[in-house]
């Protein structure tokens, strides 16, 4: 699990590694070699740690008992290994190495290389404070990244911040992260380099789960220890600063927090302050709607915000000629209608390649503009939590793929379903969606088998298929012969099946162990291996290989 | 100017493309900065041997139609990175340790990242699980350290070890 996470925010080493003579360092070291003989003794310190830097992180730990240079090396390196305490169910860094979409999707730099890792600082919740020592930077600007999370002291916050600052391209925390730091502390902070900045609540696979959250009474025993007036309030403090060369942004938000419209506004403050350098905006809002909440706050008809609408769309003009990435994701359900947002980003001729929008609800427009817009310039188009009702007779209607034609340069597309609801939208004419299609995630989608078939056999550039079983009673799954046909005919480079197989794994096809279902079957140079997921959606295992 | 010299540490020279050496970054700048416009113009290279030169411009020659790594076209997102080696590239890097070790110290003195990350990789892959007494046994390195600097590392490794 560990290697796991650290495998999705090690960045490659740079690309330019500094040249240094064969033999700067094999002075100090002894071996036991002739002189004639390279060994890995006469590696230059650099290309060491850039060797260390691919070992994962229980690894290196044998790497610094092996000789005094090997440890004076992993020194150096402290800051790609720091970790202080656990990781926590809800931590954002724990999440990501499961089914969340690869950073690489969400969290694009374009044009920007890591020199060298991270420190990740922070206690989980349960653990009390780490009584370590506030580790020492050898090397204070090979570390370019800082991801904050778990509880955190006021001088832990001071002293990375110091050490780092003029060094650091991402700065991320975690929400709770926010509750431990002083608000002075986040005035004017000077990151002249700063590419990055998040904010993530760590609770971002709620909807991944049928039951909403993976765990929902520890969810919400989590979200009362926080103090959400100090998070939102720090995250205002936060949304004030400006930093010159920031390329991407994103502030979470806790779900049903009441100040959410105060944080929206900021948000969108945030981004007209950036619009110059962002490229890469993820606007997470959150309203309550009139106060009437039921338990999860989600299966109310949305209503129409005027002043919210009024507000996203005023903001998103002017100057926001460099935005490539966008992403809209209301917690609550949707009150912004997407067609206007859509029709102000043509206006404004934002070349977007990446859209995303959560809660395409009663919009059927919104796809109607899609097709008639001729967005060309889009690589990636996700529409989360679907749900398509007839305008008049309020009826679910069926999605056509067609829609989707004039988008000649698709390479992603994300349309998933809504399953909390009853109502799961058909999806048709799949052989008609682009073909520059690379990627198509169709979770909660009902689909046939033979729609499965179509799309995954005869799409040519299609790599990454994605499907997402509801299984029992809503049955949209598909038989193992076809998966595994495809599998056979189809060199696609991930299938990654979420849920079961009409509700069942067939003990002789695809079978992992008792009582636990392989979520994610990838290809290897052997075969294929499957993955066991956890219940929150992590690899617990990766040893079963999969015979097929 | 199609081809360049090349001169090994072993005196020994070799002809190859432009085309296929433009990965190296230290001698594309020194075409650069030498003006060298005769095909029968030497560059020397001090530091690479006549075999892992070889070994060198053999991956290059593979490699030359790889996309650079880089990503200049914001309009198209740079996809998923690809960190699997591919079957070329574990068969091309089967060779014993001071070959490899060679290897890897003209990539970083070529400045052919590609290169030079396979390289990284291939060694990480071999200290990867491994106790220190293993990686001390396969790479034949002397334990220097006392046993009060080992008892140290093992406490100051415990917090970060798995729990």
């Amino acid at each position: 699990m560990i290697e796991g996470c650290f495998d999705v925010f090690d960045s490659p080493p740079s690309t330019t590694t500094t040249k240094i003579s064969p033999t700067t360092s094999s002075s100090d070291c002894n071996v036991t070699a002739t002189p004639s003989q390279t060994t890995i003794s006469m590696l230059p310190d650099e290309i060491l740690a850039l060797i260390f830097h691919k070992v994962a992180v229980p690894s290196r730990n044998s790497i610094r008992q092996t000789c005094q240079l090997w440890q004076n090396v992993m020194d150096c390196l402290v800051g790609s290994m720091i970790r202080i305490g656990t990781f926590s169910q809800f931590d954002p860094l724990y999440c990501s190495a499961g089914i969340e979409d690869p950073p690489g999707d969400s969290i694009t730099i374009p044009k920007y290389h890591s020199p060298s890792i991270l420190a990740k600082i922070g206690v989980s919740q349960n653990s009390p404070p780490s009584p370590s020592p506030l580790p020492h930077f050898k090397s204070p600007n090979l570390v370019a990244e800082l991801h904050l999370f778990g509880r955190l002291s006021p001088p832990h916050f001071a002293h990375f911040l110091h050490e780092l600052s003029p060094s650091l391209r991402v700065l991320s925390f975690a929400f709770v992260t926010l509750q431990y730091v002083r608000p002075s502390q986040l005035q004017n902070l000077a990151l002249p380099h700063l590419k990055v900045l998040l904010v993530r609540s760590g609770l971002e696979h709620r909807d991944e789960q049928v039951t909403l959250f993976p765990g929902p009474t520890s969810a919400d025993e989590l979200i009362e220890t926080w103090d959400l007036r100090c998070i939102l309030d720090n995250l205002l403090v936060l949304s004030h600063n400006h930093f010159p060369n920031l390329t991407c942004a994103r502030f979470d938000l806790i779900y049903g927090a009441a100040e959410g419209f105060a944080i929206t506004k900021a948000q969108l403050s945030f981004l007209q302050s950036h619009a110059d350098t962002i490229e890469t905006f993820t606007l997470e809002y959150s309203i309550l709607l009139n106060g009437e909440d039921d338990e999860l706050g989600l299966l109310h008809a949305p209503e129409d915000d005027p002043e919210l609408t009024e507000m996203v769309v005023n903001s998103l003009q002017g100057r926001l000629v460099g935005l490539r990435r966008l992403r809209i994701l209301p917690l609550t359900f949707p009150s912004l209608p997407f067609t206007n947002v859509w029709k102000r980003l043509v206006q404004e001729q934002v070349s977007l390649a990446d859209f995303a929008v959560m809660g395409v609800c009663y919009d059927l427009d919104f796809l109607r503009e899609l097709v008639d817009t001729n967005y060309t310039t889009l690589t990636t188009l996700c529409i989360w939590e679907i749900r398509l009702f007839d305008d008049q007779s309020n009826t679910v209607v069926q999605l056509d793929c067609r829609v989707f034609n004039k988008c000649t340069n698709l390479k992603k597309l994300a349309l998933r379903g809504w399953t909390v609801t009853l109502q799961v939208v058909g999806i048709v004419n799949l052989d008609q969606l682009p073909v520059s299609l690379e990627h198509v995630d169709l979770r909660d989608m009902a689909i046939r088998t033979s729609d499965v078939r179509i799309l995954s056999l005869e799409m040519g550039g299609l790599e990454i298929l994605e499907l997402h079983f509801v299984g029992n009673k809503r049955e949209m799954g598909m038989d193992v012969g076809t998966l595994r046909s495809i599998i056979e005919e189809r060199r696609l480079r991930e299938v990654r099946i979420f849920k079961s197989l009409n509700g069942r794994i067939n003990p002789d096809g695809i079978f992992n162990g008792d009582g636990v279902y392989p979520e994610q079957i990838v290809e290897m140079p052997g075969g294929f291996i499957a993955f066991e997921m956890g219940p929150n959606g992590y690899y617990v295992n990766s040893s079963t290989a999969l015979l097929l | 100017m199609p081809f360049v010299n090349l001169e090994s540490s072993d005196g020994d020279l070799v002809k190859v493309d432009v085309d296929v050496i433009k990965c190296s970054v230290t001698i594309n700048a020194l075409i650069e900065h030498l003006g060298l416009e005769d095909d029968n113009e030497v560059v020397p290279l001090q530091n690479v041997g006549t075999e892992t030169l070889h070994k060198v411009l053999a991956w290059a020659k593979h490699h030359k139609d790889d996309l650079p790594s880089v990503d200049d076209d914001e309009d198209d997102p740079p996809r998923e990175r690809r960190t699997d080696i591919t079957t070329w590239d574990a068969n091309f890097i089967k060779m014993e340790q001071i070959q490899l070790f060679d290897l890897i110290l003209a990539a970083n003195y070529l400045d052919i990242s590609g290169l030079l990350d396979l390289g990284c990789k291939i060694v990480a892959d071999m200290i990867k699980g491994k106790t220190a007494d293993e990686i001390r046994t396969m790479f034949n390195i002397v334990n220097d350290l006392t046993p009060q600097e080992q008892e140290q590392i093992r406490k100051e490794n415990e917090w970060c070890e798995e729990k």
